[in-house]
């Protein structure tokens, strides 16, 4: 029976070190707290926002900045592949708080479906991600230097507290691309607008068929 | 700790049979049922659960009608050839069975926690535990479950609890809009996610004597609770998520919890947690058939009333037993694989719809009448 046992733990310990062979360690990966997804013209525009971490989070801060352009493509899979390859870390999506479509964007209704299918089919953001709309993505990452923290962690407590004073539902990922299939609600998205510095809730964007 | 006597009481068969039912049924059949009937996914459950109670009634005047358990039941009734062949189908349906069970398992454990790791290792792992696991003998896996119960129990229930409050009346229904077919269709896919009632005509070999009306009805119990399970998970799934999106989620269960939003940086990864569930559950499952695999293979390849090591039949331990137990794992590692690689998920449903199912309904009330007969 002793050997037995010994046998299996040592298959056990083995076995364990494989487990970490595949994994990107943490200091390759970035965490984005926000993504946004525009349309010009024809073509669809991907880009994230990140935290900025404190000297105490990070000893090389240098380091731990992640600075990617938005990048553009067909449809948002080939904008999300040209955007990944500019990341010189692994994106880890888990942390992802708030999702921004364009105004512009929503109007693309081919593009729209084809990045809500993607979505659905890859899994690449979580369902409790908040969706909101805007009209200026770039109005909107340059409000995050007015704001005291990045603007995905920004929004999620300023849209939570909103939320329970302004007695509206906010919609996460998981409902719109529930409702692509189910075709039974009508959805009204935050609409996101930049103001004095500052971004307000300014009304909800109706997405319809 | 054990009276090492190889029995477990009739609380502990619940139990047991409580994990093995709602394992695969919670995870796999919503979106099924959401597939063929939407709203009326309920009225297939009941309907499923009818049948079920149907044949484990049918089982239970089997099993006191033969006063042994089933292998041995065999034995005494059939001539030798024709036994073994019965129990090698068996052994192998078994294996098959842990197999499938076993692709779903590594299958959700990769996607929900570890998706970067390699499915065949994930796999391997998880069929090393399960040998060693069925290996310690029924009575420590069932002492294990006893313990767990209450904590996958209260889990289940707090999940169930935090999803009420997201549910969406709009997407309840549609009732009474599916056609009778695609109803009976779901409430085949219930009775075959509650056939492991079928391994309870084994069972007297493991309870006290005289104790098996009881233990039929503990059978019946945990087949019960497994469908108010489901039925609560299914109503709570449709309002979560609508029967068009239900319908195309794999594991549409494991995907609630991830829908979850908590306020503040407390539990991100709930549904990570919640997996837990799963992993008990569908880890029972492929204990019962990686069991049953061994035991039956073991008799059928062994011969008439051989066992290896028959002294130790108290823990299960033994060379003969060990050697057969690799072998059931091998297959089943096997199966898994090839449900995996080659996606043969659709060739296990049409066997069990067309072959195992009605053989495993046939092949008690067959071999019974054949004993009373040679009596």
């Amino acid at each position: 029976m002793g050997v037995k046992r010994w046998l299996f733990g040592a298959v056990l310990l083995w076995s364990l070190p494989l487990l970490g062979c595949s994994a990107a360690e943490l200091e390759n990966r970035c965490f984005p707290m926000m993504a946004l997804v525009d349309c010009d013209g024809e073509q669809v525009a991907f880009d994230c926002g990140f935290p900025e971490l404190s000297q105490k989070d990070n000893t090389d801060v240098e380091e731990s900045k992640v600075d990617a352009p938005m990048m553009t493509g067909e449809t948002f899979r080939e904008a999300y592949e040209k955007y990944k390859k500019e990341l010189d870390k692994k994106a880890d999506y888990n942390h992802l708080k708030i999702l921004v479509f364009s105004e512009a964007f929503l109007q693309n209704r081919e593009a729209f479906s084809q990045t809500v299918e993607y979505l659905q089919e890859s899994g690449l953001f979580p369902r409790n991600v908040y969706v909101c709309v805007t009209d200026d993505v770039g109005a909107l990452m340059e409000a995050e230097k007015n704001l005291p923290s990045d603007v995905g962690s920004y929004l999620e407590t300023y849209l939570q507290n909103q939320e329970s004073e302004r007695g509206e539902e906010l919609v996460n990922l998981g409902t719109v691309l529930d409702e692509s299939e189910n075709h039974r609600k009508t959805l009204q998205l935050p609409f996101l607008a930049v103001e004095n510095d500052s971004v307000l809730w300014n009304g909800c964007y109706v997405l319809t068929e | 700790m054990f009276a090492s006597n190889n029995k477990v009481s009739v609380r502990q068969v619940y139990r047991l049979f409580v994990f093995d039912l709602i394992g695969m049924s919670t995870l796999v059949l919503p979106s099924r049922l959401a597939f063929f009937s939407e709203g009326d996914g309920l009225w297939a459950i009941g309907l499923g659960g009818l049948l079920a109670a149907l044949y484990l009634l049918y089982l239970g005047k089997i099993v006191v009608g033969m006063k042994t358990d089933f292998a041995a039941y065999m034995e005494r009734a059939l001539p030798a050839w024709l036994m073994r062949a019965f129990l090698a189908f068996l052994g192998l349906h078994a294996v098959l069975t842990a197999g499938f069970g076993a692709y779903i398992f590594s299958d959700v454990m990769k996607r929900g926690l570890v998706p970067e790791e390699s499915f065949s290792l994930i796999l391997f792992l998880i069929i090393l535990v399960s040998a060693y696991a069925v290996h310690g003998g029924i009575e420590s896996r069932s002492r294990i479950y006893e313990v767990l119960f209450w904590v996958i129990g209260i889990g289940l229930l707090v999940m169930f609890v935090i999803a009420s409050f997201d549910l969406q009346w709009d997407y309840i229904g549609p009732f009474f809009e599916s056609s009778p077919a695609s109803v009976a269709k779901g409430a085949m896919l219930v009775f075959f996610c509650c056939m492991p009632i079928f391994a309870v005509i084994f069972f007297p070999a493991y309870v006290e004597a005289g104790k098996e009306k009881k233990m039929l009805g503990a059978v019946f119990s945990a087949l019960v609770t497994a469908i108010a399970v489901l039925a609560v998970m299914y109503f709570i799934l449709l309002g979560s998520f609508g029967g068009g999106a239900l319908k195309t989620m794999r594991y549409p269960a494991v995907t609630l919890m991830s829908n979850i939003h908590l306020s503040s940086s407390f539990l991100k990864r709930f549904d990570a947690f919640m997996l837990g569930i799963w992993f008990f559950t569908l880890f029972a499952l492929l204990n019962l058939f990686l069991f049953y695999g061994t035991e039956l293979l073991m008799r059928a390849f062994m011969g008439k009333g051989k066992q290896a090591d028959k002294e130790e039949t108290d823990l299960g331990a033994g060379r003969g037993r060990i050697f057969w137990l690799g072998g059931a794992s091998v297959l089943t590692f096997a199966a898994a694989e090839l449900f995996y690689l080659a996606d043969w998920s659709m060739v296990y449903l049409n066997y069990i719809c067309y072959v195992g199912m009605p053989l495993l309904v046939l092949l008690p009330g067959v071999v019974y009448a054949a004993g009373k007969v040679k009596k």
